[in-house]
C-alpha cells in the first residue's frame, strides 16, 4: 500500500489516499477503481468509477522538494495539487525546523528575449507583484513581476541587451 | 487564370491560400526560412525554396530574394498573405515592375490608404463620416485649445506616425490640455522620430467593426458584410463574429455603401477590409483601410459561401465579379476563436516550446485554419497563434455553443495556450448578450477572472488525488528513485548540498 498526503487548491484538510493496485481509499474511507492510460508523458485519460477524466500535468519548475508540487489541468481549469509522501513529509519537517528551505532568490529570464527596460536598482526592497523588468520577446513586451517581498542584492543584465532562456537576470536577498 | 503562383508567406495562413489554389488546378510555390523547412506549408506546397534564416527580416520580409524565387520558379503571381510585405507598397511595385502579378490592390492604392491622414482625407472628401478632428498636425497649445473648443471634450491626442498606443493621450479637461499635448509629442518623437500629433474627438469604449470588400479592376464592388472584432485585448483580436449583435439591415446598408465608396475612390482592387468604430448610439466612423487578406477572414467565408482567397486571384487575373450587391446573402452565424501559445496567468506572455501533443475532435460546424501539426515548434521568431477555429451555425447561440464543446475538445501538451481563457470569454454574460466593447476585457473581465475561485466538487477532487499520485509515480520511476531532488533546487538547498554529509 503506497500512502499520500494530497493537498488541492491548499484545501484545509488534505486528502489522505491509500492506493492498491487499482483501487484507492480515501482518508473518509471512501473507495474508488480506477485505471489510466498515459497519451504523453504530461497527459492521462484516467477512469474512475467508470467517469472519465482526460487530465493534463503542467511542470512545476520551483518545487522545494522535487515532484511534489504539481498544476493539473481538468477542463480546461487549472487546479494546484501537493502530493507527498510520508518520507516527504518527515524530511520537510526536518528542513523547516533547520530554517534550511529557502525561497527562489533570482530572478531568471523565461524566455530569449531583449531586455527593454529595469524598473529596480541594486539595493530596492520590492513588493510581491511589482514590476522588476520588461523583457522584449515575440514582438511582445513583457512584464516580469517580483515573485515575493524582497530586496535586489544584484542586477546581472543591462536595458537594451538580449537574454537567453533560464539566464539568471537579478539575485535577490532572502 | 495563373498557372502557377508563389505564396510570400509562411504558417496557417500559406496552407490556406495553397489548398484553395490546388482546388482552383493553380500549382503553388513556397518559400522558407531554416525554422519553417518540414513546417506544414511547405511539405504541402508543389515546390518550395529556401530564401534565408529563421527571423523574417532575414527571410520573408527579402523582397528581392522572393522575388528573384518567383522568376526561378516560373510563377506568375505573388500572394503575400498578411502580415509581412502584404501592405508594402513598394513591394506590390516591385512585382509588377517585373512582370509578376501581385495578388492585391496596386501600390498606389496601398500608398494612399497606408496614411492615416490621406485616407481620413479621402473619406471626408467622399462622405464617409469619419471621427471630427484635425487633418493636418497640431502646431501649438494655441492651435490645439482652438480645436478642442470646436470639437468639445474628451478629445485624443494622436502621433501622426502612430501605432500600438505609443504618443497617444485622452483629454477630459482644458486644464490638462498643454501638459498633454507636450508628453503625446514626446512620445511620439522618441518611439517615431517624428512628434507631429492631431486632435480627434475622442470616442469613449467603441466598437470595433469591419467591412469586407471585394472589388475587381473594372469598377465594381460588393461588401460581404460586417464582422465585430471588439473582443480585444491591447488592440489584439480575440474572438470575431459576424453578424454583429448590434447590426440592424439599414446600418449595414450605410457602413457598407461607405466601405464601397471609399475604396473605390481610391482605385482599389481585390480583397480588402474597411474599418469602423461604432458608438453607443450606432453612429459609425471610419478608421482604415486594411488592404490585404484579413487573420479573421473565414467567418465572413462561412456566412456568405464566398471563398476569399478564389475571388482574389480571380481578381487578380482580371476577371469580373461575378455578383452584384442584392446577389450576396447572408446565412447563419460565424465565430472565430485564436487558439495562441501565451500563458494568460502571467499577463499572456508567450509561451515557446514542442507541440508534444495536440488533440481535438472538430466534428460538425467547426472548421480549423492552422500551419502546425504535433510535433512542430512555437518559436520567438513569429506569432504564437497554434490555430484558428471557427464555428457556423444556423444562429449565433447554437454557434457559441459549437465552439465551446470544440475548446473543451482541444487538448495542447507543451505550450500554454489561452483556450481555458478564450472558454471564459464565451461564457460570460456580456458576450453572450452581445454587449460588449473594445474595453470590455481589460476594464470588465481580465479584474473580474482574477476574482473568480476555484470551485472543485468531491468527484472532481478524488480524481485529481489519483492523477497527482499517478504523475508523481511516474516522475519517480523515470529519475529512478524517491525523494530525488531536482537539479535546480539542488543549487538552491544548502540542506540538500549538504545531504551527502550526513
Amino acid at each position: 500500500m503506497r500512502k499520500y498526503f494530497i493537498n488541492i487548491e491548499g484545501v484545509e484538510t488534505p486528502v489522505e489516499t491509500e492506493f492498491g493496485l487499482n483501487e484507492v481509499v480515501f482518508k473518509n474511507g471512501d473507495k474508488s477503481n480506477f485505471e489510466y492510460k498515459f497519451i504523453t508523458d504530461e497527459l492521462i485519460l484516467l477512469r474512475v468509477d467508470e467517469k472519465n477524466y482526460l487530465i493534463k500535468s503542467e511542470a512545476v519548475p520551483d518545487s522545494e522538494i522535487k515532484n511534489t508540487e504539481f498544476i493539473l489541468e481538468y477542463d480546461s481549469k487549472a487546479y494546484s495539487l501537493v502530493c507527498k509522501s510520508e518520507l516527504e513529509l518527515l524530511t520537510e519537517k526536518f528542513a523547516r525546523n533547520r530554517g534550511e528551505i529557502k525561497i527562489k532568490n533570482e530572478l531568471v529570464s523565461p524566455m530569449p528575449g531583449a531586455i527593454v527596460k529595469i524598473n529596480v536598482k541594486e539595493g530596492d526592497e520590492v513588493k510581491k507583484g511589482d514590476v522588476l523588468i520588461v523583457l522584449e520577446a515575440m514582438k511582445m513586451e513583457n512584464e516580469l513581476k517580483a515573485a515575493a517581498n524582497c530586496k535586489v542584492q544584484k542586477i546581472l543584465v543591462e536595458e537594451k541587451t538580449p537574454v537567453d532562456k533560464n539566464q539568471v537576470l537579478i539575485k535577490f536577498e532572502v | 487564370m495563373f498557372k502557377k503562383i508563389l505564396i510570400a508567406n509562411r504558417g496557417e495562413i500559406a496552407v490556406r491560400i495553397i489548398n484553395t489554389a490546388r482546388e482552383m488546378g493553380i500549382k503553388t510555390v513556397a518559400v522558407f526560412s531554416n525554422f519553417d523547412r518540414y513546417s506544414m506549408y511547405t511539405k504541402i506546397a508543389d515546390e518550395a525554396y529556401h530564401i534565408g534564416e529563421s527571423p523574417a527580416a532575414k527571410s520573408y520580409l527579402l523582397a528581392d530574394k522572393i522575388l528573384e524565387v518567383a522568376k526561378k520558379s516560373g510563377a506568375e503571381a505573388i500572394h503575400p498573405g498578411y502580415g509581412f510585405l502584404s501592405e508594402r507598397s513598394f513591394f506590390a511595385k516591385m512585382c509588377n515592375d517585373s512582370g509578376i502579378k501581385f495578388i492585391g490592390p496596386s501600390h498606389d492604392a496601398i500608398q494612399d490608404l497606408g496614411s492615416k491622414t490621406h485616407a481620413k482625407q479621402l473619406a471626408v472628401k467622399n462622405k464617409v463620416p469619419v471621427v471630427a478632428g484635425t487633418e493636418n498636425a497640431v502646431k501649438d497649445g494655441e492651435e490645439a485649445k482652438k480645436i478642442a473648443d470646436k470639437i468639445g471634450f474628451p478629445i485624443m491626442i494622436k502621433a501622426s506616425a502612430g501605432g500600438g498606443g505609443k504618443g497617444m493621450r485622452v483629454v477630459r479637461t482644458m486644464d490638462e490640455l498643454d501638459s498633454s499635448l507636450r508628453m503625446a509629442q514626446n512620445e511620439a518623437r522618441s518611439a517615431f522620430g517624428d512628434d507631429s500629433v492631431f486632435i480627434e474627438k475622442y470616442v469613449d469604449s467603441p466598437r470595433h467593426i469591419e467591412f469586407q470588400i471585394l472589388v475587381d479592376e473594372h469598377g465594381n464592388a460588393v461588401h460581404l458584410g460586417e464582422r465585430e472584432c471588439s473582443m480585444q485585448r491591447r488592440h489584439q483580436k480575440i474572438i470575431e463574429e459576424t453578424p454583429s449583435a448590434i447590426m440592424d439591415e439599414d446600418l449595414r446598408y450605410r457602413m457598407g455603401e461607405c466601405a464601397k465608396r471609399i475604396a473605390l475612390a481610391a482605385g482599389y482592387s481585390n480583397a480588402g477590409t474597411v474599418e469602423f468604430m461604432v458608438d453607443k448610439d450606432k453612429n459609425f466612423y471610419f478608421l482604415e483601410v486594411n488592404t490585404r487578406l484579413q487573420v479573421e477572414h473565414p467567418i465572413t467565408e462561412m456566412r456568405t459561401g464566398i471563398d476569399l482567397v478564389k475571388e482574389q486571384l480571380l481578381i487578380a487575373s482580371g476577371e469580373k465579379l461575378k455578383w452584384k450587391q442584392e446577389d450576396i446573402k447572408f446565412n447563419g452565424a460565424a465565430l472565430e476563436c485564436r487558439i495562441c501559445a501565451e500563458d494568460p496567468d502571467s499577463n499572456f506572455m508567450p509561451s515557446t516550446g514542442k507541440l508534444k501533443y495536440i488533440g481535438r475532435n472538430l466534428g460538425n460546424g467547426m472548421r480549423e485554419d492552422t500551419g502546425i501539426e504535433q510535433g512542430n515548434e512555437i518559436s520567438i521568431f513569429y506569432d504564437s497563434m497554434i490555430a484558428k477555429l471557427i464555428s457556423y451555425a444556423p444562429d449565433r447561440k447554437l454557434a457559441i455553443e459549437k465552439m465551446e464543446r470544440a475548446l473543451r475538445n482541444y487538448t495542447v501538451v507543451g505550450v500554454k495556450t489561452n483556450i481555458s481563457f478564450l472558454l471564459n470569454l464565451l461564457k460570460c454574460p456580456e458576450y453572450i448578450e452581445g454587449d460588449y466593447n473594445t474595453q470590455f476585457v481589460e476594464r470588465v473581465f481580465l479584474p473580474r477572472l482574477a476574482e473568480s475561485k476555484i470551485e472543485i466538487d468531491a468527484e472532481l477532487q478524488k480524481a485529481l488525488a489519483i492523477a497527482g499520485a499517478i504523475f508523481k509515480e511516474k516522475n519517480e520511476k523515470q529519475t529512478g528513485g524517491k525523494n530525488i531532488t531536482s537539479k535546480s533546487s539542488v543549487k538552491k538547498s544548502g540542506w540538500l548540498k549538504r545531504k551527502d554529509l550526513y
